[in-house]
C-alpha cells in the first residue's frame, strides 16, 4: 500500500491545526481558493505520480541490481546514513536543476505558484517532476543502495519537508545552520530578488552553504510568495502545464534551432538577447470573489475529493490498470469541477452539479470501483442532497454578485498582499 | 603492477591532465576527460588488485563511452557551442546522455549503445576536424577510432591485449586532443568570438 495513505491524514490534521493556530494568532495565512487549489494539485499529482513513481522505482531497482557496486545489508545502520546523505545531496541538485533549467522548472513551478505559504502549499506538488528527478538519485543505485532503503529515505525526506511550509514558526537558532527550517524555506518560496534561486536543501541546508545558494530571511524585507510570472488560475491541470506551454511558445518564437533548443535547457527567463530583467515585485494576489455559500461548498467538495483520493490510494493495488486510471481521472475531474466553480466559469455550477449527481449516485448505488459499505452509501445520498442545495445557493450567490457588479460574476481582482 | 593496470594508469594520468589542464578552456572536455579518468582509475585499482570494484569499473566504463566520448565529440564538432563552452550545458548534455545510457543499455538491455555512441562521436570528430584541416584533431580521432575498433575486434596487437589497445589508443588520442585544444584556442580557430567564457547570451546572439 502507498505509504502516503498513512501520513496524508496526519498532514490534513496538521493543516486544520495550522488554520486554527493562525486564527488564534491573528495571522492571515490561508485563503480558501488557494488552499483548495493546493489540495487539488496534490491529489492530481498523486494520481499521476503513483504510476510514474512506480516506473522510476523499477528503473532504480534494475540499475541497482545490474550496476550496483556493493551489496548492502539493510540492517547495517551505515547504509541508512549513507543513503540519507546521498539522497539529500541528490535532492539538492534535483531541486536546483528544477529552478535553473527551464524544462525542469516546468515540472516544479506548480509548487511555487501559490501566493500563500502554509502547510497546504507542501501538498501542492507537481505531477510531472518524478519523470525527471529519479536521474539525480541514480548514483545511489550505482553504489548499490537497496531499493527499499531508497524508497524509505525518499519518503522520510518528503515527510520532513512538509512541516517547513509554515509562517507560524519563527527562526530556530542553531538549526538554521544545519537543517532546512520554515525560515529558510520561506526565503526559497519568495519572489523578492534576494530570495530567487536560494535555499534548495531538502532536509539539510548545508548544501546551500557549501555551493553558495544560501540566503538568510530578512527582517526588514517581508517575503512575497509566488512566482515572478503568476499563473492566475485555480485550475490544477493548467498550473501543471503552464510553463511547458510557454516553453513551446518560446521555441516557436525564437529563430534558429540553437535558440529553440536552448530555450528548453536555459534558465527560465532566458531569451536570445539575454536574461529578462527581474521586474518589481507585484504585491497583488490573484483572487476571485468568494461568497459564504461558495466557501461552504469548497470545504465540502474538497473534503469529498480528499476522501475519494484516500479511497483510491487504499484500493489502487486491487484494481486493474484501466480501473485505476479511470478512478484517478474521476478524482482529477472532481478537482477541475471545484476549480471551475471557484473561477466563476459560466457552466461551472451546472457541470459541477452533473458531476456530483453521477459520482454520489454511483456511490449510493454501490456501482463503484470497489465495494462501498452501506453507511457510506447513505452518506453519499446525504452528500448529494447537501451538494445540490449548496450548488443552488452558489448559483444564486453568483447571479446576485454578477448583477450587482454588472458583469458575469467571473471577474478577477488583484488584492493587496 | 601488471601491464593492464599500468596502461590503465597511464590513461588515468593523461585523462586527469586533460581535464585539469586543457579542459579549462572547454568544460565539455573537462567533464568528458574526468569520466574517462574515473573509469581508468577504477580500472587501475581493479587490474592491480588493490581495490577490485568490477561493477563500478564496468558502469564507469559505460558512462565514459556513452557520455565521456560524446562530450569530447561535441566539443570538437561545435567548439564554440554552449555545450562545449559552458559548464551548465556540458552538465545538462552529460546528464541527458547518461540517462539515455541507463534507459537504453541497462533497462532496455541494448548493451551496444555506449559503444555506438562512442564510435559515432569519434567518427564525427574525425570528419569535422578533417574538413577544417585541424590535423591534431584528426589524429586524435584516428587514434581513438583505432582504439575502439581494436578493442571491439578483440585482437592482440603484439604484446598488447585488446584492453591495452583501448587504453593506449585513448591515452594517445586524449594527448592529441589536448594538442588540438592548444592549437585552436591559441590561434583563435575555434571561431571569431569563441573565446573561453563566452556567455549563453553572446553565443546565442551569434546564431
Amino acid at each position: 500500500m502507498n505509504l502516503l495513505f498513512y501520513v496524508v491524514p496526519i498532514f490534513v490534521a496538521l493543516i486544520l491545526l495550522e488554520v486554527l493556530a493562525a486564527k488564534l494568532m491573528r495571522r492571515d495565512v490561508y485563503r480558501i481558493h488557494d488552499a483548495v487549489t493546493s489540495m487539488n494539485v496534490g491529489i492530481m499529482s498523486e494520481v499521476v505520480r503513483s504510476t510514474v513513481k512506480l516506473l522510476t522505482v523499477v528503473i532504480y531497482a534494475i540499475v541497482a541490481s545490474k550496476l550496483g557496486a556493493f551489496t548492502w545489508d539493510v540492517k547495517n545502520p551505515w547504509v541508512w546514513i549513507l543513503a540519507f546523505f546521498m539522497y539529500d545531496f541528490g535532492y539538492y541538485w534535483a531541486h536546483r536543476a528544477g529552478h535553473e533549467v527551464s524544462l525542469l522548472w516546468g515540472a516544479h513551478v506548480v509548487h511555487h505558484n501559490s501566493e500563500e505559504f502554509n502547510l497546504s502549499t507542501a501538498l501542492r506538488q507537481s505531477s510531472t517532476n518524478t519523470i525527471f528527478y529519479w536521474v539525480f538519485y541514480a548514483p545511489m543505485a550505482l553504489v548499490g543502495i537497496p531499493v527499499q532503503v531508497f524508497v524509505i529515505t525518499a519518503f522520510a525526506s518528503a515527510v520532513y519537508q512538509f512541516w517547513v511550509h509554515t509562517q507560524l514558526i519563527d527562526r530556530m537558532g542553531w538549526m538554521e545552520k544545519i537543517f532546512t527550517t520554515p525560515s529558510n524555506h520561506r526565503v526559497h518560496h519568495g519572489k523578492n530578488e534576494y530570495c530567487l534561486d536560494h535555499n534548495y536543501g531538502g532536509t539539510l541546508i548545508i548544501w546551500d552553504r557549501m555551493f553558495g545558494t544560501y540566503a538568510r530571511e530578512r527582517e526588514d524585507e517581508p517575503v512575497i510568495y509566488g512566482t515572478i510570472t503568476p499563473v492566475n488560475s485555480w485550475n490544477p491541470v493548467w498550473t501543471n502545464f503552464v510553463h511547458y506551454v510557454s516553453i513551446v511558445r518560446n521555441a516557436f518564437h525564437f529563430g534558429g534551432w540553437k535558440n529553440k533548443l536552448q530555450s528548453v535547457f536555459a534558465p527560465p527567463g532566458w531569451t536570445p538577447q539575454g536574461m529578462l530583467p527581474h521586474p518589481a515585485v507585484d504585491l497583488r494576489k490573484f483572487q476571485t470573489t468568494c461568497g459564504p455559500w461558495q466557501r461552504a461548498y469548497c470545504v465540502l467538495g474538497c473534503g469529498v475529493v480528499y476522501v475519494l483520493a484516500m479511497h483510491w490510494l487504499a484500493v489502487a493495488n486491487t484494481l486493474s490498470v484501466p480501473e485505476r486510471v479511470t478512478y484517478g481521472l474521476v478524482n482529477v475531474l472532481a478537482t477541475l469541477g471545484l476549480s471551475g466553480l471557484m473561477s466563476h466559469q459560466r457552466l461551472g455550477v451546472p457541470l459541477e452539479l452533473a458531476r456530483v449527481v453521477v459520482v454520489f449516485g454511483a456511490l449510493a448505488a454501490n456501482f463503484w470501483f470497489a465495494p462501498i459499505a452501506p453507511a457510506f452509501q447513505a452518506l453519499a445520498v446525504l452528500c448529494l442532497a447537501v451538494s445540490a442545495f449548496l450548488l443552488y445557493k452558489v448559483h444564486v450567490e453568483q447571479r446576485q454578485g454578477s448583477q450587482s457588479a454588472g458583469g458575469d460574476g467571473g471577474e478577477v481582482t488583484g488584492v493587496p498582499a | 603492477m601488471n601491464q593492464q593496470a599500468l596502461l590503465d594508469g597511464v590513461l588515468a594520468g593523461v585523462a586527469l591532465w586533460a581535464a585539469w589542464g586543457p579542459g579549462r578552456a572547454l568544460p565539455a572536455l573537462r567533464l568528458g576527460a574526468a569520466l574517462l579518468a574515473a573509469a581508468a582509475v577504477l580500472g587501475t585499482l581493479k587490474f592491480s588488485g588493490l581495490l577490485p570494484l568490477p561493477e563500478l569499473h564496468q558502469s564507469m566504463s559505460m558512462f565514459a563511452a556513452g557520455v565521456g566520448l560524446p562530450l569530447l565529440g561535441v566539443a570538437m564538432v561545435w567548439p564554440d557551442g554552449v555545450v562545449a563552452r559552458e559548464r551548465r550545458y556540458a552538465w545538462i548534455f552529460g546528464v541527458a546522455a547518461a540517462v539515455m545510457c541507463v534507459l537504453v543499455a541497462v533497462v532496455g538491455g541494448i548493451k551496444l549503445w555506449p559503444s555506438v555512441c562512442a564510435l559515432l562521436a569519434v567518427v564525427a570528430m574525425g570528419l569535422a576536424s578533417s574538413l577544417r584541416r585541424q590535423w591534431w584533431g584528426a589524429a586524435a580521432a584516428a587514434c581513438m577510432l583505432l582504439a575502439l575498433v581494436g578493442f571491439a575486434a578483440k585482437r592482440n596487437l603484439g604484446p598488447l591485449a585488446p584492453g591495452d589497445v583501448l587504453h593506449v589508443g585513448l591515452a594517445l588520442g586524449l594527448w592529441l586532443y589536448a594538442g588540438w585544444v592548444r592549437q585552436t584556442v591559441g590561434t583563435g580557430a575555434l571561431g571569431s568570438q569563441g573565446a573561453p567564457g563566452a556567455t549563453a547570451a553572446s553565443v546565442a546572439d551569434r546564431s
